[in-house]
């Protein structure tokens, strides 16, 4: 009896988070693709709704799961990163951003991780300003001010290449 | 943004995303249940180090490198600090890995065991916490700039055999699973901690009953 009580509970859990899963995934995924690009952004969503499963009573009453679990996917991808020596406390390089060798490639892997995660989310997945501040849980005027500054760094960069 | 510019980036989105098909809920679980799965393994990198018997070398294997900060429960006063640290300079471990060394040292340092679970529990992203019994462990994660690294370097005058170890371990960025004892264990640990040597060595003197040392290294 008791044993079948904790059965039903765990594919009453497991329900829960399949439907959880379903709802919050594209999102985060997302999300973490346009900071780290395909293999990187998705490798950390697996990690951090992984830890969601791990932490299920916990991760299931948060208001914003998307974006506690995309500081998570961040951590994640840490442990990605072959480190040199000497250390450097540095982000990741976003050399296998989109594995693409375009101008425009190339000059959002320049961008810093903000202003690339913010200009990605917007331009490239359509994201809204509003829900891209609600998932990095920022302020929407902090995505207007990485915005502004990446699109004019983008501009300047593939107009000077457009000039050589 | 000029018209063509966004249905570059229109492209690029729909490229990234062909590259990273969703994630399902059965890759989810699979996922966390290899990460669970312990198994004994002998890291070739410390085939040919002669520190210990290598058939005390107990390590959690998992598809991913890992940010880990371990450190057996004899260092745990070291462990706790570096945690508090860890947490306040946002250099957090993804998990945590408190060994349980079978010795007269781990019963007398239970309370830091129990401090330093208190310390886990407050960090703001929570580690995974796992406590494995065997050999000691060390920490990694906290190493962070070329500083610390002089100081691994320089430091680890006990035993230079680990200083090479450590260096070439971190030169891999490789899973590594540390064979030492719990001394080597709390040098190392000093060395990489670095700045929080001087409340390392005070924190241990409420154990020891020894003084504190002042910051000349003078007792």
């Amino acid at each position: 009896m008791k044993r079948s009580q904790q059965n039903a509970g765990h594919d009453e859990q497991l329900a829960g988070f399949d439907e959880f899963v379903g709802r919050v995934e594209s999102r985060l995924r997302v999300a973490l693709v346009a900071t780290y690009g395909a293999h990187d952004g998705r490798a950390a969503t697996v990690d951090a709704l992984s830890w969601a499963w791990e932490h299920w009573a916990q991760i299931q009453w948060m208001d914003n799961p998307v974006g506690y679990l995309f500081r998570v996917g961040q951590s994640a991808t840490r442990r990605y990163v072959v480190r040199p020596i000497p250390f450097e406390r540095y982000e990741l390089s976003a050399d296998e951003l989109l594995g693409m060798s375009t101008e425009l490639a190339e000059a959002i892997k320049r961008l810093p991780v903000q202003q690339r995660t913010v200009v990605m989310l917007v331009h490239a997945f359509g994201w809204s300003q509003r829900d891209v501040a609600a998932t990095l849980e920022i302020t929407p005027s902090t995505v207007k001010a990485h915005l502004d500054r990446a699109l004019t760094r983008l501009n300047n960069d593939l107009e000077l290449r457009d000039a050589r | 943004m000029p018209a063509d510019l966004e249905n570059d980036m229109n492209d690029l989105g729909a490229r990234l995303l062909a590259e990273a098909p969703p994630v399902t809920t059965d890759e989810v679980l699979r996922y966390t249940a290899e990460r669970r799965s312990p198994t004994t393994t002998i890291d070739p990198l410390i085939t040919n180090v002669p520190l210990t018997d290598i058939t005390d070398i107990t390590s959690v294997r998992r598809p991913r490198r890992r940010s880990v900060l371990v450190a057996s429960v004899a260092a745990a006063s070291v462990f706790a600090v570096g945690l508090g640290i860890a947490s306040r300079d946002d250099r957090e471990p993804d998990e945590v890995a408190i060994g349980a060394t079978p010795s007269p040292t781990s019963l007398a340092s239970a309370p830091l065991g129990t401090l330093a679970t208190e310390v886990v529990a407050d960090l703001a992203w929570p580690p995974r916490v796992v406590f494995d019994d065997g050999f000691g462990w060390m920490i990694e994660e906290l190493i962070e700039d070329g500083q610390s690294l002089v100081e691994t370097g320089t430091a680890f005058y006990r035993n230079p055999e680990l200083g090479e170890l450590v260096v070439n371990y971190l030169r891999s960025g490789d899973e590594w699973p540390v064979p030492m004892d719990d001394d080597s264990i709390e040098v190392a640990t000093i060395s990489m901690l670095g700045r929080t040597w001087w409340s390392t060595a005070a924190h241990r003197s409420r154990w020891s009953g020894q003084p504190a040392p002042t910051r000349t290294g003078r007792r």
